[in-house]
């Protein structure tokens, strides 16, 4: 990355566009060294032969004197020759060297790469005129580190301040991608790369490349909204069959507070009360209020378009929860259910909204199978544990007719079906929720009848 | 039948998984004047059933373990068969249709209204003290009817079918006054004053169903 950055700077200061290169990049070899030293050391012979003759004219008589005449004007030929050829050589390869910097520059330039070199001592900070580009910053205005952090958004500075100060103290390239406001007004999201080196002097400087991945992150962002609103709408579908299910929750509390109220009702009418009855009665009330009120909290929880939040949860509970949640439908389908589960909670970080999602899928998919290959029923078991003592696992089992060895492979890829009416999104949208939360879903066959999926969790550390 | 049992004071069984409603059902019933007790589950009910206790229940539909439909069977088949009001929370009309058809006094949907409740219990513990009262009867007039000899009760057989004294002891081959004894006898064993009542009884023991012949030939 040093040298590609090397070779651009390089290449600007050469096409005459950047006036102030920041270092000299020009290195002179042992072999230039060796031969200037001759080159100085026979120029001294000559100069001291010349004061000689000059001295005594009866010089050139002495055989002597004659003998380190030609010896000298040989050297210094052989010198000369090797001077040129050793200037040759270096012109060559200036010009290959330009060539390629060229070359690295132009890739750079249509990368849409912006390169800069930051001297912390002097505070100046270069860069090649992509960058201005990007920045959206023309090209007279002087450039300074300050002037770059004053349009980055307030949320990414700090971490964009400790990103270059990492880099500058460490030897490995630091890479960042924040949000900058731009004076046209638009916010773009680049990714930064920098990297410390050494000037000639030994100095240490900054330099690095800069992508604008506003694009990218757009793309990413629609994805994400489209995933999101494939699950809500999964989830609302799901609520449909649910539905008797949440009538049922709804109605045993409203059941008692009707029952409880119009029992006080007729006490009062009677004046057969006894004030002690008459404050349980009011205590139950409530209480079976806000019953009621929790299934529609729920409800609504499950039917809103939400972020992913993520909260510390026991995962024994969302299980034992969403199957409250269906046990009556399952009962009405005359599936039996067996719930084991783990002694110890289960801590894990995530949404329970989603977790919930993920198990009634896996639940439904479970009693499906089973009612659509036999209508007397069959047995769904759930059971959770703790796998590798770092993982809350839960395995959804049911004795239907199991999975077809040639659909298990790809079981959770989207639209994938095994049912007549199905999408095959459900197991897809399963699998983002289990990777939403660094977790796995897999699904096997039983040894005897049907088929168990298992889904996986990372637990959450327990707060010391 | 005992006789302790059988004066105690109606109950209303109420069988719901829910303890809430449980209560609140209870507080219901008592405020009108009924003695109600409660049961998490149709197992725990039956555990300490006895069909002796005049009652009704009241089940809620779609319970675990064993449903209000199979408890309803359960109840159904002993001596003393118990009328159910049925409560739910689930509109299943298949199973409504199903518990009516089995006999249920009603079916109600959760949440319940406090007249619709007690009018049921209501309906079903009148229901429950007829059978009851009528079972009681029956019971009399079979024993009565055990207290008849072969002869008297080949005798009422004629009676019955409307055969003068004269007409009976030509049949049986005894002479005209045994058989107006025997008739006197049969009439203070049955405990009535006349033919007419005589077959109103002979019909609530099922008499004319089963048939004479076993009567006239034993």
């Amino acid at each position: 990355m040093t040298e590609l950055l090397r070779r651009a700077l390089l290449s600007d200061a050469a096409d005459g566009r950047q006036t102030s290169v920041p270092y000299s990049l020009a290195h002179i070899s042992l072999r230039d060294r060796l031969i200037g030293g001759a080159q100085l050391i026979a120029a001294c012979c000559c100069l001291l032969l010349f004061i000689e003759y000059v001295s005594k004219p009866d010089f050139l008589a002495d055989p002597t004197g004659r003998a380190a005449i030609f010896i000298l004007l040989g050297v210094s030929a052989l010198l000369m020759l090797a001077g040129a050829l050793q200037s040759e050589r270096r012109a060559k390869r200036e010009s290959v060297l330009r060539e390629d910097q060229k070359r690295t520059s132009l890739a750079a330039q249509s990368a849409n790469l912006g390169l800069w070199v930051w001297d912390r001592a002097s505070g100046t900070l270069w860069a090649t005129p992509a960058y201005r580009t990007l920045m959206g910053l023309s090209g007279d205005v002087p450039l300074t580190m300050e002037t770059v952090l004053s349009q980055i958004h307030t949320d990414d500075l700090a971490g964009l301040r400790t990103a270059i100060n990492s880099a500058t103290l460490g030897e490995k390239a630091v890479e960042y991608e924040y949000r900058f406001l731009r004076k046209d007004g638009q916010l773009r999201w680049f990714r930064m790369r920098a990297n410390a080196t050494l000037d000639p002097d030994g100095k240490r400087q900054l330099s690095g490349l800069l992508v604008d991945i506003t694009e990218q992150r757009k793309i990413e962002a629609e994805v994400e909204s489209q995933r999101r609103s494939l699950t809500h709408l999964t989830r609302v579908g799901m609520l449909g069959q649910l539905g008797s299910a949440l009538a049922h929750e709804l109605k045993q509390p409203l059941t008692a507070i009707l029952s409880n109220a119009q029992a006080l009702q007729r006490l009062l009418e009677r004046g057969a009360l006894d004030m002690v009855e008459v404050r349980a009665v009011i205590r139950d009330i409530i209480q079976d209020d806000s019953r009621a009120a929790d299934v529609i909290r729920h409800l609504r929880s499950l039917l809103k378009k939400d972020e992913f939040r993520g909260e510390a949860m026991d995962l024994n509970e969302i299980v034992a929860q969403t199957l409250k949640l269906v046990r009556n439908d399952l009962i009405a389908r005359r599936i039996a259910v067996s719930i084991r589960l783990h002694g110890a909670s289960l801590p894990v970080l995530g949404d329970s909204v989603q977790l919930q999602q993920l198990l009634l899928n896996l639940v439904f998919n479970a009693v499906e199978a089973m009612v659509e290959s036999n209508a007397r029923g069959g047995t769904l078991t759930v059971t959770t544990n703790v796998a590798d003592e770092r993982a809350a696992h839960v395995a959804v089992s049911d004795t239907g007719p199991g999975v077809k060895d040639e659909i298990l492979g790809k079981l959770f890829e989207p639209f994938v079906s095994t049912k007549m009416n199905g999408l095959g999104l459900g197991l897809s949208i399963s699998r983002a929720i289990a990777a939403s939360h660094q977790g796995k879903i897999w699904a096997e066959n039983n040894p005897t009848h049907g088929a168990t999926f298992h889904i996986s969790i990372p637990l959450a550390q327990e707060p010391p | 039948m005992n006789i302790a049992t059988a004066t105690s004071v109606p109950q209303v069984f109420v069988i719901d998984d829910d303890p809430s409603i449980l209560v609140a059902l209870k507080r219901l019933l008592n405020s009108a004047g009924y003695e109600a007790k409660t049961f998490a589950s149709p197992r725990e009910f039956l555990a300490c059933h006895d069909s002796n206790v005049p009652g009704c229940a009241v089940v809620d539909v779609g319970m675990d373990e064993l449903s209000g439909i199979a408890l309803q069977e359960c109840l159904s088949l002993g001596d003393n068969p118990r009328p159910i009001v049925f409560v739910t929370a689930c509109d299943d009309v298949r199973v409504s249709v199903q518990a009516m058809k089995a006999g249920a006094i009603d079916f109600l949907s959760k949440p319940v209204s406090d007249v619709a409740l007690l009018t049921a219990v209501r309906n079903a513990l009148e229901l429950d003290q007829k059978a009851r009262q009528e079972r009681r009867e029956l019971a009399e007039l079979r024993r009565r009817y055990a207290t008849l000899t072969i002869r008297e009760r080949e005798v009422m057989a004629h009676i019955l079918r409307g055969r003068l004294n004269k007409q009976i002891a030509y049949d049986l081959g005894i002479v005209e006054k045994t058989a107006k004894v025997h008739r006197g006898r049969i009439m203070e064993k049955m405990e009535v004053r006349s033919v007419a009542a005589l077959t109103h009884v002979a019909g609530r023991l099922g008499l004319y169903e089963s048939g004479w012949d076993h009567v006239s030939h034993e």
